[in-house]
């Protein structure tokens, strides 16, 4: 996968990988973008041009695993594009999950023992994806603005237990997918099922990214932070 | 032509199970009151399914006297019956499992014969995988397994390993699913969502 320069029209890129589109809209960026360049469209809008590119080529590209590609990772900018990102999942993803899930128990009219207990799964999974949001946001990313601030922060508390707190939920998606497509007795019908799967695997890769994002630029550039902060 | 035999000493059960399977498959129980009647009168060659009641130590000796391998057993037991009495077979459900228990289980089992060759379904259990899946299901710790299975515990280890790589699942939640899913757990005694 050849890397994505910001002399690029942006609109060739999304035309190629649409998946990008709700990336650019955490920057504010829309469609309506005419053949204008990465670049142009980020001085435009006051965007880290470097920043920007930078997320997009780690979405892309699987194989990057460290930010050597980024000189600078402006840190509140990163934070405010994780912030977006929750708000994007909370308000949009999920709720439509919940709908295409919806549709699929409500299909099965015989026998639906299966579905159900796969609808209890994927409840429980929510809850802790909504309690692992919910500590980023009042707890990490708060401990990171006083960081940036220079100001007084918790004693006890470091990146690295965030970094322990990382659990690994992209599995639970991973198993709800494989009990549908390889375990479940389909006696529900077969579009709403392609529906929520297809807005599952967006989802899962959209999320996995963003622990990528984590692990790649949030927790390397706030261990720094608290090197200097010391 | 599928055939499937009850064995059960209770005229009630043969009559309620017979009117079950008739209900949900159309297909005509043969019905026998206890194993001797069975092995007296039973012809061999048709039967695929055989649903059969808890045997105590002498029953379950003449039961693998019989040789059944080419015939899936399934064992209705009593919620207070133990494991040792219900091992014996491939599956086990509960009398007091609700008509859609049995349906869920009966029909892959049915299915499958339909077919006549065998589909290559790299997803089955043995019964020890079961019996493992069905205790992780419920909540147990490796070592609480091994000690209610008498096993030891890197064979209760060793098992879940077989079972993640079969299935393809690695939660305990989505394991829990799977167990629901294929009647693995009593779902009259526990609400299997509350297991999830």
């Amino acid at each position: 996968m050849p890397t994505i320069s910001s002399e690029q029209a942006l609109a060739d890129v999304l035309y190629a990988h649409p998946e990008l589109l709700p990336i650019c809209n955490r920057f504010e960026i829309k469609t309506g973008l005419g053949n204008a360049t990465i670049a142009e469209i980020c001085s435009h809008k006051n965007i880290d041009t470097e920043f920007f590119t930078a997320i997009i080529n780690i979405y892309l590209n699987p194989d990057i695993i460290n930010h050597q590609a980024l000189s600078n990772v402006p840190v509140s900018e990163l934070v405010a594009y994780l912030k977006k990102t929750h708000q994007y999942y909370l308000t949009y993803a999920l709720p439509l999950i919940d709908d295409k899930l919806t549709r699929l128990t409500t299909s099965c009219k015989t026998v639906c023992i299966g579905i159900k207990a796969i609808k209890t799964f994927y409840d429980k999974y929510k809850n802790e994806l909504l309690t692992h949001i919910n500590y980023e946001e009042e707890v990490v990313f708060p401990y990171i603005d006083q960081l940036l601030k220079k100001s007084e922060t918790e004693k006890h508390y470091s990146i690295g237990i965030f970094e322990k707190e990382h659990t690994n939920i992209e599995q639970k998606i991973n198993d709800l997918k494989t009990l549908i497509i390889k375990h479940l007795d389909p006696t529900f019908d077969a579009n709403a099922c392609n529906e929520f799967l297809f807005e599952l695997t967006r989802f899962e890769n959209d999320i996995t990214d963003h622990a990528r994002i984590e692990d790649i630029l949030l927790i390397p550039e706030v261990e720094k932070l608290e090197k200097t902060h010391r | 032509m599928k055939t499937i035999s009850v064995v059960h000493p209770s005229s009630i059960i043969r009559k309620g199970l017979t009117d079950l399977v008739k209900r949900y498959f159309n297909i005509e129980l043969n019905t026998f009151r206890n194993l001797n009647e069975f092995v007296e009168k039973h012809d061999n060659k048709g039967i695929q399914l055989l649903f059969i009641y808890s045997l105590n130590e002498e029953e379950a000796r003449l039961y693998r006297q019989l040789n059944l391998h080419e015939i899936t057993t399934i064992c209705l037991h009593w919620p207070n019956d133990g494991l040792h009495e219900t091992t014996f077979a491939d599956y086990s459900i509960s009398l007091w499992a609700p008509d859609s228990a049995y349906y869920e289980l009966l029909k892959p089992l049915l299915a499958k014969k339909e077919q006549g060759t065998e589909l290559e379904t790299k997803t089955e259990l043995t019964v020890r995988e079961r019996e493992v899946l069905k205790e992780v299901a419920l909540g147990l710790s490796n070592k609480e397994a091994a000690n209610k299975l008498n096993i030891s515990i890197h064979t209760v280890i060793s098992h879940r390993k077989n079972i993640t790589e079969k299935l393809g699942i690695k939660s305990i939640s989505g394991l829990t699913v799977y167990a629901i899913i294929n009647n693995l757990i009593d779902t009259e005694t526990i609400d299997p969502q509350t297991l999830i």
